[in-house]
């Protein structure tokens, strides 16, 4: 046990160190939102200051598998892994944690004597979230699942008074908790196939594949099936996508952004750590099935924007489609790991400033955001407005913004997989997903100029936008540092 | 001098930054002002290293800006060649030209400085995509540029027809750009670069011929939606809903001919394509014949030039799928500057008329608009292919390598003469309605010549109009050689014995002078000829082209879009509030509607989506 | 090694099982179809028992106290404490019936997703016995839990406390009303 270990663990430790200050200071203090703001701000950014040193240990070398049991110097069950994904994980998560909570501001100062609980959460869901890309266990995995899932029912049904809110939390928790279940019973089947719970390390299930000719598989592709299906439903891939829009639009606009971009981003990890670090040697029988859900998300989630009235339910179906985007990558291996880390370190940040802006205009604690409300949005704030055409053109794939190397990065994985079919399906889904994008920058450049209710930003929701932006743009126009760094981000 | 090279690119993008942020504050008429001198600069920087190139004291060359996407090849570089010399040059020129002209067009309109804000924007799209040294960066021009056209046409979007256009130029441009979008993934797959000179020189010993086919059809497919071809060509003519100038500037003289250049840029892969050559000329042959039969018909001037110019782009696509690519290339250059010429001169005659469009109001401006009529006078004859206009030239030469393919080219080259004499009879139709004849102005116009900011444009463009077509003739062939070291790669044809050549010119000539006539005494009279047949009516519809597409492909779709909207997702659109709607209207419970469907059927499909995964994978894995 | 079906039934364990099992599987599917949430909870309360049962005779014992003390004990009994002391009708609901139309759907999907599993699970160990070894001892679980395990026990501990600031933060009313 070095100091590695500690370092490995360094993330949780600090936002649930952070959760719990919060938690003391609003009983001993009182409850003054001054006070827990820079806690929570201070967590995250430290979170992400030691994601910085896993990632400075991992390139010297530090890294490796922690906290396993040693029985006769054999290294088993380790629990915690540091490698250039994790520690990739740690910033990530840490930086758009960061920019979530700042978007999110707004509705905590709503919440008011709940507000300490809603930062607690937030911060227990983002170690959660963390937990499923920084084990190789995959009972671990879905504890940190459970930690996050459960959190973010619990904000989505935040506003009590809200019977929309209510519904969505339920509805979120109900089908969440079917998927929790297959994702179990898969973890339980894999356990039964190949007796073991870790991906790495003695005994693992790397091992048992490279040892064993797996001569009778049902058991094992049935719970990998399970599992798959349970991840699939917390990335909202189509068909497994249905809650998406209705939890997006139900819940505290607000929240949104933090739950959005936070479950993408883990899930999207665990699915790399489960499907890439473990069961790579099974590429052919889950890639041809992870690239049809890739294509029946990019199209259902495109069509389906096309005809959505409401912003919070168009970013959700845009965030099924570009889930089919990110699926792609996967299909490449562990080639592939390095444009999915790009795609996760740009698009999180656009949803969270989407949100941001969203929750502006109609309000944090509104469940429904026409689009409509942001019609003539560039002359009643116009930073509002344009950097939400900026968020627009980046999840569009627009040229110069982060979303185009993404998805070019994304479509290049699919290509050296050989799938050249769904390069096609995802080109025609790219462009045809630039209508309904640009539909909503368009409504926000029109309007009738006697429309002149201002509206007047806070300074939180300011600078959860410009950071969005900021990286939004430079990664667009200036990648290959981007590139450079997340070609080390791939698991052990 | 040519390091510099990227400050072309930077000054228009400044302007557009300047006008569109700080606009109101400049105020008109100084963003204008501004506009027009970046531009103007822009062009006077590319003077001297095209003169370089000219005089062969310049050599073509790739100068690296800054690594972008190392990994797929595409950095930011410029590629400055005697191709993208010559478009730089007309973009620029063109373009500062047009920047002067809507100082005084727009006039008094509230978003004056945003106009010439999304103006400077095009102009520095269109260089990207011109000076781009690989297909990546290449596509980002050909999507800013497809951005600015959205932004310019539906400019007056308070007009719902403007709006409309907008869009429909949109959706029309992305079924394009698909295929453009595939094709780069092709190559990028048979490549693994996007860089030109990687991609040039070894194509030949990478692709087959399959592969260079697909890649070059679905390239066309790109270029039939900006260069308005069949089928995609419907944009065009709702476009000109957008202020005069951009019409000019963007659908006549520069980001139509995107497309064409593209196809010239990438001439090595068409070359490998036999199959593709074929298939562009006929669609740019069957194009210019029926853009021309449908301008004959049209009464509002700027249709009647819209329709023209995709006549003329249907002559520059021929051009390239019979591989005289210098030829297209040649036609664009003099197509840009006398068809922007009379882009201007209507919009000028729109101007004056109190923006009446209708040529059956118009008649007898000659003495009301002199410059106008003058500077008209030279396109006109230019676009009709008189002897010594540009035109003549440019045109001549893409029929004359048609010609010289022989055999069933021939009746290629017999549409495409048929093709020009339906061109000098509509502009003939067209100059003798608006300028002869006695006026038949609605009650209260008073015709008026435009400010010389106006007028100026024109008299620029008509002296180019005039002289630039002698840079090419049969018997000097100084701008092919111009642009030789940009078809480097790809083999010549002979030229034509001059002999035949002036033959081939004279029969032409022949045909434009009998189109002219025919419609100058149809229609220099009192009375004008009734046009309402069955004939007259259909084409001034189109010939119902856009019905066509709405019933076979548009309504289709909306059922299919709502059908899968319906069927995928019960309660997509809506689904929270209606569902609440209801249950608050039947209970006063919301979660009632947990227990009467949604979240059930939600579950339901997961469960279907297990199993259905479950049996696939079993399948794939071997599982049974 | 394989069995037999006669040997199967010789063994006295197996009919222990049978015992169990079907009960266990009735109360189940009564649970799920009963029109009144006072018995169907009650089922369920059978249904979890006979669940306990079957893994004490699997010779997981804690697991098997700790399903009859965690949901028989507690969970049930908040369940009947919930629906005694809001309004929810007590009798016969008649909108706990599903409609047919649904009822058929959700039966195939059902019998489907276990043919699935359950074919794999058959076709992977077959009638192959598995050789028996001892009951875990409690302590021997205990062992483990804290040695190996220790990292996702603490770590469980994340859940709870997620699970109990929700339930406070869903639970207590805002100071300053209600928002819309």
């Amino acid at each position: 046990m070095g100091n590695a270990s500690y370092l490995a663990v360094a993330f949780e430790g600090i936002l649930l160190i952070g959760a719990l200050v919060v938690l003391l200071v609003a009983v001993v203090a009182g409850r003054s939102r001054a006070v827990w703001a820079p806690i929570a701000g201070a967590s995250f950014l430290l979170a992400a200051l030691a994601g910085v040193l896993q990632w400075i240990e991992v390139e010297n070398g530090g890294g490796g598998m922690f906290f396993s049991a040693q029985n006769l110097q054999v290294i088993k069950s380790p629990m915690v892994v540091l490698d250039g994904f994790s520690a990739m994980a740690s910033i990530v998560l840490g930086l758009v944690g960061f920019t979530a909570m700042l978007g999110s501001w707004d509705l905590v100062a709503k919440v008011g004597k709940r507000s300490a609980e809603f930062v607690a959460l937030s911060l227990l869901a983002f170690a959660g979230l963390h937990m499923m890309a920084a084990t190789p266990n995959l009972v671990v995995i879905f504890i940190g699942l459970e930690t996050a899932s459960i959190s973010f029912y619990v904000l989505a049904g935040f506003i009590r008074a809200d019977v929309k809110s209510d519904e969505s939390a339920l509805k979120y928790f109900l089908l969440g908790s079917l998927a929790s279940a297959l994702f179990l019973y898969g973890i339980a089947l894999t356990f039964a196939a190949t007796g073991s719970l870790t991906i790495y390390g003695v005994n693992s299930i790397r091992d048992f594949f490279s040892e064993t000719v797996v001569s009778d598989p049902g058991i094992l592709l049935v719970g990998m099936a399970l599992m798959l299906v349970g991840l699939m439903f917390k990335i909202s891939a189509a068909p497994f996508h249905q809650w998406a829009p209705d939890v997006y639009q139900g819940a505290p606009s607000g929240a949104v952004g933090l739950m959005a971009a936070g479950v993408k981003i883990a899930g999207f990890a665990a699915l790399g750590r489960i499907f890439v670090g473990g069961f790579i040697s099974q590429i052919d029988t889950w890639g041809p099935i992870v690239a049809v859900i890739a294509a029946l998300s990019m199209v259902i989630g495109t069509t389906m924007a096309l005809v959505q009235t409401d912003m919070k339910r168009l970013v959700a179906y845009s965030g099924v489609a570009h889930s089919g985007y990110l699926l792609l990558t996967l299909l490449a291996g562990v080639e592939g790991m390095s444009a999915m880390w790009f795609y996760l370190a740009t698009y999180p940040f656009m949803i969270v400033g989407t949100f941001a802006i969203i929750s502006t205009v109609s309000g944090p604690t509104s469940t429904s955001s026409p689009i409509e409300a942001m019609r003539g949005l560039s002359r009643r704030s116009p930073e509002m407005g344009w950097l939400l055409a900026i968020f627009m053109f980046g999840m569009s794939g627009m040229p110069f913004f982060a979303g185009f190397v993404g998805k070019i990065l994304a479509f290049i994985a699919a290509g050296d997989a050989g799938y050249i079919w769904l390069v096609v399906v995802a080109t025609l889904t790219t462009v045809i997903g630039f209508a309904f994008y640009l539909r909503v920058v368009a409504t926000v450049f029109s309007g009738e100029d006697d429309d002149t209710t201002m509206i007047d930003p806070t300074l939180s929701s300011r600078f959860a936008v410009v950071i969005g932006a900021t990286v939004t743009v430079v990664f667009g126009i200036v990648p290959w540092i981007l590139i450079d760094v997340v070609r080390d981000a791939l698991p052990l | 001098m040519t390091d510099l090279l990227w400050i072309l690119i930077a000054l228009p993008l400044t302007g557009a930054f300047i006008n569109i942020v700080f606009g109101k504050r400049i105020g008109e008429p100084l963003a204008g002002w501004l506009g027009f001198v970046l531009v103007g600069s822009a062009w006077a920087i590319a003077v001297v290293p095209t003169l370089g190139l000219l005089t062969g004291s310049g050599t073509p060359e790739t100068i690296y800006l800054f690594s972008w996407i190392p990994v797929v090849g595409a950095d930011a570089a410029i590629l400055w060649d005697p191709l993208s010399a010559l478009l730089t040059m007309i973009v620029t020129g063109v373009g500062a030209l047009i920047h002067l002209y809507s100082i005084g067009y727009m006039h008094g309109d509230e978003r004056f400085a945003r106009f010439f804000g999304y103006l400077n924007l095009f102009i520095a799209s269109m260089l990207i995509l011109v000076l781009a040294s690989n297909y990546a960066v290449m596509f980002i021009g050909w999507e800013l540029v497809g951005l600015s056209s959205y932004l310019l046409i539906s400019f007056w979007f308070k007009k719902p027809s403007a709006a409309a256009a907008g869009k429909k130029a949109f959706i029309v441009n992305r079924i394009g750009d698909w295929g453009f979008l595939v094709a780069l993934m092709i190559i990028f797959a048979s490549f693994g670069t996007f860089d030109f000179g990687v991609i040039f020189t070894t194509a030949p010993v990478v692709l087959t011929t399959g592969a260079a086919t697909a890649i070059t059809l679905l390239l066309f497919l790109g270029a039939t939606g900006k260069s308005a071809q069949i089928p995609l060509y419907i944009w065009l003519p709702d476009a000109m809903e957008g202020p005069t100038p951009v019409s000019a500037l963007i659908h006549a003289a520069t980001m139509v001919t995107a497309g064409v250049f593209m196809m010239a840029r990438s001439a090595v892969l068409f070359e490998l394509a036999p199959i593709s050559g074929v298939t562009i000329a006929v669609i740019g042959g069957a194009t210019a014949l029926l853009a021309a039969v449908i301008a004959v018909t049209q009464m509002d001037i700027k249709k009647v030039l819209a329709y023209s110019t995709i006549s003329q782009l249907g002559y520059m696509v021929m051009g390239v799928g019979v591989g005289a690519y210098s030829a297209g290339v040649f036609h664009l250059s003099t197509h840009a500057f006398f068809k922007a010429l009379l882009f201007l001169g209507a919009g000028s005659v729109i101007h004056g008329m109190a923006d009446e469009q209708d040529m059956r109001k118009m008649g007898g401006l000659r003495k009301a608009m002199p410059v106008t009529f003058v500077t008209m006078t030279v396109g006109w004859l230019a676009i009709s292919g008189i002897f010594p206009f540009s035109g003549f030239w440019s045109k001549d030469e893409i029929l004359a390598a048609t010609f010289q393919r022989g055999g069933p080219w021939l009746i290629l080259w017999a549409v495409g003469i048929l093709a020009a004499l339906l061109t000098a009879f509509y502009m003939t139709r067209l100059y003798v309605l608006t300028f002869l004849g006695k006026p038949r102005w609605a009650e209260g116009t008073e015709p008026h010549e435009s400010p010389w900011t106006m007028t100026l444009p024109l008299a620029v463009l008509a002296v180019a109009a005039v002289i630039f077509g002698v840079f090419n003739t049969p018997a000097r062939l100084a701008f092919e050689h111009f642009l030789e070291p940009s078809f480097a790669l790809i083999s010549h044809a002979e030229p034509l014995d001059l002999p035949l050549a002036a033959v081939l010119a004279l029969f032409a000539l022949v045909v434009a002078i009998g189109g002219i006539a025919w419609s100058w005494f149809r229609y220099n009279r009192d009375e004008l000829p009734v046009e309402e047949g069955g004939f007259w009516q259909r084409g001034l519809n189109g010939f119902a082209v856009d019905d066509l597409y709405g019933r076979v492909i548009v309504e289709p779709g909306k059922k299919v879009c709502e059908w899968f909207a319906d069927s995928v997702d019960p309660k997509g659109i809506d689904g929270v509030s209606h569902g609440i709607a209801q249950g608050v209207r039947t209970a006063g419970d919301g979660l009632k509607t947990l227990q009467s469907g949604q979240v059930r059927s939600y579950a339901g499909g997961i469960a279907i989506g297990a199993v259905v995964l479950i049996l696939a994978v079993l399948a794939l894995g071997g599982g049974f | 090694m394989t069995v037999s079906l006669a040997d199967w039934f010789r063994e006295a364990a197996n009919w222990a099982f049978m015992i169990i099992a079907i009960p266990t599987l009735f109360a189940g599917w009564r649970t799920v179809t009963s029109n009144n949430i006072v018995r169907a909870v009650l089922y369920l309360v059978v249904s979890l028992a006979g669940t306990a049962a079957l893994f004490i005779m699997l010779g997981a014992e804690f697991v098997g106290w700790t399903v009859v003390l965690v949901y028989i004990g507690a969970v049930i009994i908040l369940f009947l404490i919930g629906i005694m002391i809001t309004r929810a009708p007590l009798g016969v609901d008649a909108d706990l019936s599903h409609a047919r139309n649904v009822r058929t759907p959700a039966a195939v999907l059902g019998v489907l997703l276990f043919a699935v599993i359950g074919y794999a699970v058959i076709d992977a160990f077959e009638n192959s016995m598995i050789e028996p070894f001892e009951p875990t001892a409690t302590a021997d679980l205990a062992n483990l839990l804290f040695s190996r395990w220790v990292i996702p026990f603490e770590v469980v501990s994340f859940v709870l406390l997620a699970a109990l600031i929700g339930g406070i933060a869903l639970a207590r009313k805002d100071d300053n009303g209600a928002q819309r």
